[in-house]
């Protein structure tokens, strides 16, 4: 009897095995996947690793692109498998890259592909190029073999959020859930291939871009993209670079601590953005003593104003495109559910009355006291 | 009369050359000496028998020898002879039957010392600490422990078990501590043995465990320091006549993963490499089993740079993964039990082969991968850090076990046989105490002293399970 039940047991957990067997030899472990869309057909652009074992016992890495086509994503991805011998693996795909044009046009059925595939990591980032194709941000000399470095994009993807706040790394899965909420427009990290004077070819990140409506907008500038990260608290520490006395300064901005409310008065929106910023002088460039409470009062006021600045920027930004980056709209849809059908259509950048209250303060001011230049 | 008993013990010995049978006559006496060559010792004939027997004055030896001699020799040395049973016995044991003539016959000891000396203990070796071990001497085995423990409350009771070898089985406890219900159940299983001969203490071992658990219930120790520690807690210490391992019970499974040496270190690093003991046992027999399930179902749980570096190397490997695995693992073991088998001087030709072969041309050659060679010496270095080879042998059990059910099912299969390893373990008992206490039971102060040692000030008190008299340690 007891064998028997520890055979039932065994029995039990073979259906229970949520993955099928592979041997890993046999996957192709796609590390990067680019989407594209042209003339009725999704084209599908995966970057294959592939580490070969030499006969001495090195290993050469290599990375294969492998094309195909096909009328949905999943087919597509199935169609690959009829020129190439390896079982296409998405488990660890680090970045997905949609081309130009699923971003005019087909991004939510490309989000509905990556959502409901089980294969698909949900880790992965993902980008858009706005301005060419994700076969050609792959593969821009359209070889066989080629060495899309994904693990530096990803890594200057994240210095880049964390020290210049112009970008913001994003997983596929938070991506997703600011996506299904109501009332915001999610925002995606742009890339895009540069030509150099040489005529190689140079993958750079440039800053972030809304999505709405099936369509991915404008790409923000700079300053709308640091005012998008300060209001979110998504980096470590900036840079930014006011003007002072005629002379370009530099300060460090770190530590922000931001909060957006909204209230309804009167059936009149009101908005705050509050943000806590600390400051620390970076280069000053004049003889000026930053520890000198007078110097310090002006070069606070010059930050707010800088930030402000930025802010009235991508408030600007909203205003001309309609597009709810802050989420103003999620915010009134968790707090006044009610009211939430009223609003639903307005653009709430001009109709709202939007105040920003910066606090800031300078802690450090460098390894010197007075400047000396 | 005396050739009648002679002609009589000599058929019932059926004539073994070894049985001396020696006439002498002293005083007009005849004198029969029965001994075996093999057991005694002939110095201790001449200086017991021959040299009392040849001074005797006239007037003594008309009346009653037997009476005379216990007076001068030691009580324990000079015997009388109860029926033809106690004879036999007592030729085979190593004594001298002396019959005289119209007298009581009665037997002498003359026993040869036939055990080898104290040495240090073989498997159970450390840095520190004392370094005699038990040997095959009986007496000297009690002795070793009545010298570390001097008190009266030492008790032993000795019990005579096997029909054919009639081996001397003596079970030592702390009168003091110990719990009467544990020492009666010992005792009384020991009564009821019924077996031809009891040739070593694994014998006993064998027939206490009763149960089909790789994992070792009872331990057996060389040294008798680590027996005096066990009575001292309250355990129950079994030493054999002719072994040189004395049994302790109960055994808990955290026992196993402390050695000698952790009572006489410090106590800071004893509590790191207990750690380090119970992180081996993990590896040991989870390792090669996580790695199937993640290189077959699982690839999702390892990040991607080590997946293709899996990837690249089982390029080629014409076998599936398990089947590469579980080959390793009979490789390794064929390897291990070779090198235990085979003499010392030959051990090193084993090691050659075995780095050379199965290290290098193997990978080479493209049968195996190289990371499946690091997976499984891996675990296979962190199961033989256990000195008791019983555990060793129930780590590689497991592995196996676990092998297979990642090739199953993956993780979920690894998970699965964690729950059959850890109801196995559960409901295991050793000398009708719970396993695994402290964990189960839970004991939460026991359970932090089974891996954390403290200071040996601190460690005042006796498991509850153990003892229900004498709980703190210094008040006895």
């Amino acid at each position: 009897m007891k064998k028997i039940k520890i055979l039932l047991l065994i029995l039990i957990i073979i259906p229970l095995t949520g993955c099928n067997y592979m041997e890993l030899n046999k996957l192709a472990i796609v590390s990067a996947l680019g989407i594209d869309y042209k003339d009725n057909k999704y084209e599908i652009t995966a970057q294959v690793m592939d580490i070969q074992k030499t006969t001495n016992g090195d290993m050469s890495q290599k990375s294969i692109i492998y094309e195909a086509e096909g009328k949905t994503i999943g087919k597509a991805i199935r169609n690959l498998s009829e020129k190439y011998p390896k079982t296409i693996y998405l488990g660890h795909l680090e970045i997905i890259i949609l081309g130009k044009e699923i971003a005019e046009e087909k991004t939510n059925d490309t989000f509905d592909f990556l959502i409901r595939s089980p294969e698909v990591r949900s880790t992965g980032n993902i980008l858009v190029n706005k301005y060419q194709s994700a076969k050609e941000t792959l593969n821009p000399k359209n070889e066989k073999e080629n060495s899309f470095a994904t693990e530096q994009i990803k890594s200057s993807l994240e210095n880049a959020t964390k020290r210049t706040g112009t970008v913001k790394m994003i997983t596929f899965e938070e991506f997703i859930q600011e996506y299904l909420q109501k009332g915001i427009d999610p925002v995606i990290p742009i890339i895009r291939i540069g030509k150099n004077k040489d005529e190689t070819s140079n993958t750079i990140i440039t800053h972030l871009a809304p999505l709405k409506n099936n369509k991915i907008e404008k790409e923000l500038d700079e300053k709308q993209s640091i005012a998008y990260n300060t209001i979110n608290n998504n980096y470590d520490d900036i840079v930014i670079t006011p003007e002072y006395k005629n002379n370009t300064i530099g300060i460090i901005l770190y530590n922000p601590k931001s909060k957006i409310k909204t209230k309804i008065k009167n059936n009149k929106i009101i908005t705050n953005i509050n943000i806590t910023i600390e400051a620390k002088a970076n280069e000053l460039n004049q003889k000026i003593n930053p520890n000198n409470k007078r110097t310090q009062k002006e070069l606070e006021q010059i930050i707010k104003k800088e930030l402000e600045d930025y802010i009235q920027s991508l408030i600007n930004y909203c205003k001309e495109t309609d597009s709810d980056i802050l989420g103003l709209k999620n915010i009134i849809y968790k707090n006044y559910y009610k009211e939430y059908k009223n609003y639903k259509n307005l653009n709430l950048y001009t109709e709202s009355n939007i105040k920003i209250n910066i606090k800031t303060k300078i802690y450090r001011s460098g390894s010197i006291n007075k400047g000396e230049f | 009369m005396i050739e009648k008993i002679e002609q009589k013990i000599k058929k019932d010995f059926k004539n073994s050359p070894d049985i001396v049978f020696r006439k002498i006559k002293i005083r007009n006496k005849k004198i029969l000496l029965i001994y075996n060559i093999t057991l005694t010792n002939s110095n201790n004939i001449n200086e017991f028998i021959l040299e009392k027997l040849t001074t005797l004055k006239k007037r003594i030896t008309n009346k009653n020898i037997y009476n005379h001699l216990s007076n001068i020799i030691p009580e324990n040395v000079i015997q009388d002879i109860k029926d033809k049973n106690d004879l036999y016995t007592k030729i085979e044991s190593g004594f001298t039957i002396v019959i005289i003539e119209k007298q009581k016959p009665f037997a002498i000891e003359t026993k040869e010392n036939l055990s080898r000396g104290i040495t240090e203990p073989l498997t159970e070796q450390s840095i520190s600490g004392p370094k005699d071990a038990f040997t095959e001497n009986y007496q000297t085995n009690i002795g070793l422990i009545r010298k570390r423990i001097k008190t009266n409350k030492l008790g032993i009771k000795e019990k005579t078990i096997g029909k054919q070898s009639k081996t001397k089985v003596a079970i030592l406890y702390m009168n003091n501590i110990i719990e009467p219900n544990l020492l009666k159940t010992i005792e009384e299983k020991l009564n009821h043995i019924d077996i031809d001969a009891i040739l070593d203490s694994t014998y006993i071992k064998e027939i206490l465990e009763n149960n089909q658990s790789p994992f070792p219930t009872i331990i057996t120790t060389e040294r008798p320091d680590t027996a005096s520690i066990s009575l001292l807690e309250g355990k129950i210490c079994i030493l054999t006549e002719n072994s040189p391992y004395g049994l302790i019970i109960p055994t808990f499974f955290s026992d196993l993963f402390h050695a000698v040496e952790d009572n006489y270190q410090n106590s800071i690093n004893v509590t790191f490499t207990r750690i380090i003991r119970y992180t081996a046992f993990l590896i040991a027999i989870i390792l090669p089993a996580l790695h199937v399930a993640i290189t077959t179902y699982d690839h999702e749980a390892i990040p991607v740079t080590l997946l293709v570096n899996f990837a690249a190397q089982r390029e080629g490997v014409p076998f599936p993964l398990i089947a590469e695995a579980l080959g390793l693992t009979l490789v390794f073991e064929l390897l291990r039990e070779s090198d235990i088998r085979m003499p010392h001087l030959s051990g090193t030709a084993i090691s050659i082969l075995g780095a050379i072969v199965l290290g290098d041309a193997a990978v080479a050659a493209g049968i195996v991968s190289p990371i499946m060679v690091i997976v499984i010496a891996l675990s296979a270095i962190s199961s033989l850090m256990f000195s008791n080879v019983g555990m060793v042998n129930a780590i590689r059990f497991w592995r196996i076990f676990f092998i297979i059910f990642a090739g199953i099912a993956g993780i979920i299969g690894i998970f699965f046989a964690s729950f059959l390893l850890i109801g196995h373990l559960s409901s295991l008992k050793s000398g009708e105490k719970p396993y695994l206490y402290p964990l189960a039971p839970f004991n939460k102060r026991f359970l932090k002293e089974v891996i954390i040692k403290k200071n040996i000030k601190k460690e005042n008190k006796r498991m509850p399970v153990l003892t229900d008299k004498n709980y703190t340690r210094s008040n006895l």
